[in-house]
């Protein structure tokens, strides 16, 4: 069914957003570059510092202490602290520092295109820029990319941006050629209030939720021991565990508002805030396993990676919920078809 | 652990008697290992409602799956398959998870209330002596007394629960300890958030079992009184009886609808309005309201919701006798996807003499004849508004239309199994061959179909809007949302506060053997040492004793002046 276009102006605005999204992909595609070159470099690099010095990280331990009825007392050295990730890892060659920079910059270039193309593609549709999947994937992989940034400023941790931008790419990717659609404007289903609030919490956590299981990728990653000599280089395991967890922890709230926003959405317009539709199943599913994940980390046994895999897999879970609902199974929310 | 003793709650239990076996039982079931395996099975449970077609949300769907897959859709009836979520088994799981819940929380609960009675816990001396990395060495002849009151301030401002026990310690009884404990709110977050998960369930629960889902179509002019006999459908909660339904009237007066007229997407609508007059009782005056998408109407707790809109078109059916046998609007669903509203419908006339009549028929809003690619031309609609519209006759049938039997039937469907179509030349004089050209018609505005046989015939008069509406009501949906919001602001809660204990312990450098705990007579200084302890956090712990530890220098500072000065931290 097809849904109202947009005229004029509105369609030059169209274009623009067209371009800029096109340009933004290929920018990010050099910042990948960028990353692998850094992640060859930082690997070349430990594997020379091995030969020449006993490795010295912080303790890559994958579990995070014992029993949970322990509460470990302060004297502990509490690692490298999340605020200071040991600095003659990043800089201890300056070309390693240098290839990060170059890709930090490609990145932020990628980002603030991508942005300008996120609004006028806004100016374009005179609507909030979520009303079909195309524009989802746009602002959830602007707002991934922004995040991550925001964490290379607040903690120094660049490596999470070896996982996540090759999925930004995937994403957007995906979004320009599979899920385009021109500029339209909005159903009269869908002009409430509440839907500007729940897409809006929905795309913020997809982003969060992203970035948080790239930060667990690294930690799964660096708690191998099978691949111990190539990711040393990284952040600690358990800084990666801590990072991932506050990332989750900060995340989850907003998603379980994004559910209940949807539930009084729906209730405002089909008459029942809970049909179990599929959608809402997944979201519902999504939710649990979220749930299930900040159990696993206060009950021994099933902290470290355990938990880390339950993370992705929440991840993949949402990843379905997007996709695979979206176009495959019929149901309330197929707006999109 | 031999089998007669296993562990519940760190005691030994002797299970060799049956109370023995059910408290180790209970204790099994309402672990958190428990529930994390439960949680993992509702979630995988959940899973294929999502893929199958559900019988309570989407009927059709379901005979659709039955019909192309039989032999699979047998299995999957025999295990709930078509309705997961009422099922037993389902059922069985979320039972089970929230007696887990229940059975967690509620030793949880008492064990909190008595841990805000009881006053701050101490560290054990092992605890503080392995402990404390921070170290302060002052040799201020200073009052250690005076400097306690400041400190107990700083950390009370910091939301601390602060208590000073002198001769804490039985074996330095001159040492002095002000032990301090802070985000005590988190656990209330946490059995908050988890009791409000509850509440939630139970008030959904409670809201199904007494409110009530209808679905009426209402034609233009026509009225409505709130009871099952004139909703066409209706599922009411188990609580619900007929005469509990508000007793309400509702007139659609008009359906507004617009339509975008130009450029690649005409035919869109741009809004939606249905203009109602409501009467709350009977004998109040009626009053004019309007219902849209995402504007419903409450009346008398009933959500009355705007879900669709069609044509009625206006039909006259004589029988053989030259009698009126139907005169009014026929609703005909508008056809899924198709953005011009080609609506089929059925019209079933039980009246007519000499035999009952069903006209199978599919109207058309702006009926063209365009162009198709078999090189013939064909007649469709192109545009959703009334401009043009074209009542098509598909076929008309005679017989026995089989309302009598008791048996219900879809308005909207035509059971032929006793009917029979008519064709023209049926019943001509001997000699000559029954017709085979099936009787069809295509009626403007005004104009007629004639039957042949003295069978009648059908005059389209004209075109009326209906307005689909759904009637929701569910009582226990304040609740369930007041629910989720404590639950969420629980949530939050337990997510961002961090419980944590500090110490701070003060030895005085005694000169003399006579120094007591309180005074500092023949003390020339002291040693302050800090500690503290928290189950996350460390960097939180780490950076406060930090603080704390600047405070207390400024302040022991503070006391080597002759005379004290109060400096602000």
């Amino acid at each position: 069914m097809s849904m109202p276009s947009v005229v004029g102006q509105g369609q030059s605005w169209a274009d623009l957003s067209d371009q800029l999204v096109i340009a933004a992909i290929v920018i990010l595609t050099a910042a990948l570059l960028a990353f692998a070159a850094y992640v060859a470099h930082k690997v070349r690099l430990s594997a020379e510092d091995e030969q020449t010095q006993p490795p010295q990280q912080g303790s890559p331990s994958p579990q995070q202490g014992c029993a949970s009825q322990q509460q470990p007392t302060s004297q502990q050295q509490v690692g490298l602290g999340s605020a200071q990730v040991q600095p003659h890892r990043l800089g201890g060659v300056s070309g390693g520092q240098r290839i990060a920079a170059v890709a930090l910059a490609l990145s932020f270039l990628a980002t603030v295109v991508l942005g300008v193309g996120v609004i006028s593609r806004t100016l374009a549709v005179q609507r909030a820029p979520w009303g079909n999947m195309y524009e989802f994937s746009l602002m959830a992989a602007l707002l991934a990319l922004v995040i991550y940034l925001l964490m290379v400023l607040r903690w120094r941790i660049v490596g999470v941006g070896v996982v996540l931008v090759p999925l930004v790419l995937l994403g957007l990717g995906v979004a320009v050629e599979v899920l385009y659609v021109p500029a339209t404007s909005l159903r009269p289903i869908l002009n409430s209030p509440w839907l500007v609030i729940h897409v809006a919490s929905v795309v913020v956590s997809f982003a969060i939720f992203g970035v948080a299981a790239a930060v667990t990728v690294l930690y799964l990653l660096r708690s191998s021991v099978r691949l111990a000599r190539w990711v040393s280089w990284l952040p600690s395991a358990r800084e990666l565990d801590q990072l991932s967890y506050r990332l989750h922890a900060f995340t989850f709230p907003l998603y379980t508002f994004a559910v209940i926003a949807g539930a009084i959405w729906a209730e405002s317009a089909w008459g029942r805030y809970w049909q179990w539709d599929p959608k809402e199943t997944w979201s519902l599913i999504v939710w649990l396993i979220y749930a299930l994940y900040l159990h696993a980390r206060l009950t021994a046994g099933w902290q470290g990676k355990k938990a880390a895999v339950i993370a992705l897999t929440a991840y993949s879970c949402f990843i379905v919920n997007y996709f695979v609902i979206n176009l495959l199974v019929q149901g309330l929310h197929s707006y999109d078809r | 652990m031999s089998r007669e003793h296993r562990q519940w709650r760190g005691m030994h239990v002797v299970v060799s008697t049956a109370w023995g076996w059910v408290r180790w039982g209970w204790s099994i079931l309402t672990s958190m290992r428990t529930a994390l395996w439960l949680l993992a099975v509702l979630t995988v449970a959940a899973i294929p409602g999502s893929l199958l077609p559900q019988r309570p949300s989407d009927p059709v769907g379901v005979a659709r799956y039955v019909s192309q897959h039989p032999q699979w859709a047998r299995w999957w009836e025999r295990l709930w398959l078509f309705e997961v979520y009422s099922s037993p088994w389902f059922r069985a799981v979320y039972v089970v998870l929230m007696i887990s819940l229940v059975g967690c929380l509620i030793p949880r609960v008492g064990r909190y209330a008595r841990r805000l009675r009881s006053p701050v816990p101490l560290p054990s001396r092992a605890v503080v002596s392995s402990g404390g990395q921070h170290h302060l060495r002052s040799s201020a002849v200073g009052q250690w007394p005076q400097v306690v009151p400041t400190v107990q301030g700083w950390l009370r401002k910091r939301a601390y629960r602060v208590r000073v026990v002198p001769g804490w310690n039985p074996t330095q009884p001159e040492q002095v300890m002000i032990v301090a404990q802070t985000g005590m709110l988190r656990e209330l977050g946490n059995v908050t958030f988890h009791l409000s998960f509850l509440g939630f369930l139970v008030a959904v629960a409670l809201g199904t079992h007494w409110g009530y889902n209808a679905d009426v179509a209402l034609v233009q002019q026509q009225a409505f009184t709130n009871t099952p006999a004139q909703y066409d459908w209706y599922r009411p909660g188990a609580g619900v009886q007929a005469s509990d339904l508000p007793q309400f009237t509702l007139m659609l007066q008009q359906m507004q609808v617009s339509f975008q007229r130009q450029g690649v997407d005409a035919g869109v609508p741009d809004s939606f309005a249905a203009h109602v007059q409501v009467r709350q009782q009977p004998g109040q005056p009626a009053r004019s309201e309007v219902i849209a998408p995402n504007r419903p109407l409450n009346v008398q707790g009933t959500k009355v919701y705007l879900m669709g809109h069609g044509y009625a078109p206006q039909v006259t059916v004589r029988d053989g006798q030259g009698q009126v046998a139907f005169s009014g609007p026929v609703i005909m669903l508008p056809a899924e996807g198709d953005v011009a509203m080609t609506s089929p419908g059925v019209l079933k006339v039980p009246d007519s003499q000499p035999a009952q009549l069903g006209f199978e028929m599919t109207f058309l809003p702006t009926g063209l004849r365009l162009a198709n690619e078999k090189g013939g031309t064909s007649l469709v609609s192109v545009f959703p508004e009334a401009t043009r519209p074209v009542l098509v006759v598909d076929s008309v049938w005679v017989g026995q239309l089989g309302l009598d039997t008791g048996q219900p039937q879809s308005v909207y469907l035509l059971d032929t199994t006793h009917m029979q179509q008519v064709k023209v030349g049926q019943g001509h004089p001997p000699g000559h061959p029954p017709g085979h050209q099936p009787v069809t018609g295509e009626l403007t505005v005004g104009t007629t179909l004639q039957l042949p046989d003295g069978l009648g015939n059908i005059t389209f008069d004209g075109v009326q809007h209906f307005a689909g509406f759904s009637l929701r009501s569910d009582p226990g949906r304040g609740w369930a949302l007041g629910s989720a919001v404590l639950a969420l602001t629980g949530l939050v809660i337990s997510l961002t506060m961090h419980p944590r204990t500090v110490w701070i312990v003060a030895t005085p450098l005694a000169a003399s053997a006579k120094a007591t705990a309180t005074g500092t007579q023949g003390a020339t200084g002291w040693v302050v040492s800090l500690g503290g302890r928290s189950a996350r956090g460390q960097e939180r712990l780490e950076r406060q004793l930090s603080q704390l530890t600047h405070y207390l220098e400024q302040q022991l500072r503070a006391q080597q002046q002759p005379t004290p000065v109060k400096e602000s931290t």
